[in-house]
């Protein structure tokens, strides 16, 4: 029940802002002039019994803008008010729109495909069932171990590898100098 | 006590609660009638009053209509709603806890 009212003040103080603007208007003023009728009846000129007034009432913008933010939907009219603004500036200087977005958008997307390759390389486990059983074949002599960190380009394909499997055992005359090698 | 920063903490709302709990009222009378029970020792100064009938009012604990004032014009008056005189009985029993606090502690034998 509170809640449904509180959300309905809030859509009322959005959506017919001109509507609750001009109700706080009329209220201040209403005081003000109670103010002067009282000033008056006291034997001020009305001239001044208004003076007196608006002074002992004070700041009416600081008022109205306290009441404003008492509405609690200060934030949301500021951030549109902060997007048109921008929107506006946009459109005096379209180059520099145009360099602002392209320079956010060529950082974000290289930021984003460095951190994907990163994320998927080092962060996350490999995308394999016991990937600490995953093995590289190729040439040892030539490629190292890679746990060494030194991949030099002789590691054998898969289809090579498939192919290795499938073939007859090696007789001595086939083998190339070193044979082929697992390096884990 | 003339300035609003007199006033004890948070016991604005508690004032401006009781006093619309009689009957419905706008800014002005409130003020007039907190002073004037109050025999002029409090002045609630607009400053607080219209920022803090605002915030009671988001609160949905006053409701506002529009109505006439004494004098014929169009005002805003505000009266308490149902879940405003839960929130006035919760104020008053912290006012007698925290008042009754305070005495015990300024008349200490």
């Amino acid at each position: 029940m509170r809640s449904a009212d509180k959300l309905r003040l809030r859509l009322r103080s959005l959506f017919l802002r001109s509507r609750v603007e001009a109700e706080m208007a009329v209220e201040i003023s209403f005081h003000i002039d109670q103010l002067t009728a009282e000033n008056v009846a006291a034997g001020m000129s009305s001239r001044a019994a208004r003076h007196a007034a608006l002074r002992s009432f004070g700041g009416v913008t600081q008022i109205e803008e306290r009441c404003r933010e008492m509405r609690g939907t200060k934030w949301i009219e500021d951030l549109g008010r902060d997007v048109e603004y921008a929107l506006r500036t946009f459109r005096r200087s379209p180059l520099f729109a145009l360099v602002a977005v392209l320079s956010l958008a060529i950082g974000i997307g290289a930021n984003t495909a460095i951190f994907s390759l990163i994320t998927a390389l080092l962060l996350r486990p490999l995308p394999v069932p016991q990937p600490d059983r995953l093995v590289a074949i190729g040439n040892p002599i030539r490629t190292g171990s890679l746990s060494d960190g030194s991949i030099r380009g002789d590691l054998y394909s898969y289809p090579m590898y498939r192919q290795i499997r499938t073939a007859p055992a090696p007789s001595a005359a086939s083998m190339p100098p070193a044979g082929p090698g697992l390096c884990g | 006590m003339g300035k609003p920063s007199d006033l004890v903490q948070g016991t604005l709302d508690l004032l401006i609660l009781k006093t619309i709990s009689l009957e419905p009222m706008h800014g002005w009378a409130i003020a007039k009638r907190i002073q004037q029970i109050s025999d002029d020792v409090l002045r609630v100064q607009q400053g607080s009053l219209y920022p803090a009938l605002h915030r009671l009012e988001q609160q949905a604990w006053i409701t506002a209509a529009w109505g006439e004032s004494e004098t014929g014009r169009k005002a805003k008056l505000y009266s308490l709603t149902r879940e405003g005189r839960e929130q006035l009985d919760k104020e008053l029993a912290n006012w007698d806890r925290l008042s009754t606090a305070i005495n015990l502690v300024a008349r200490m034998a």
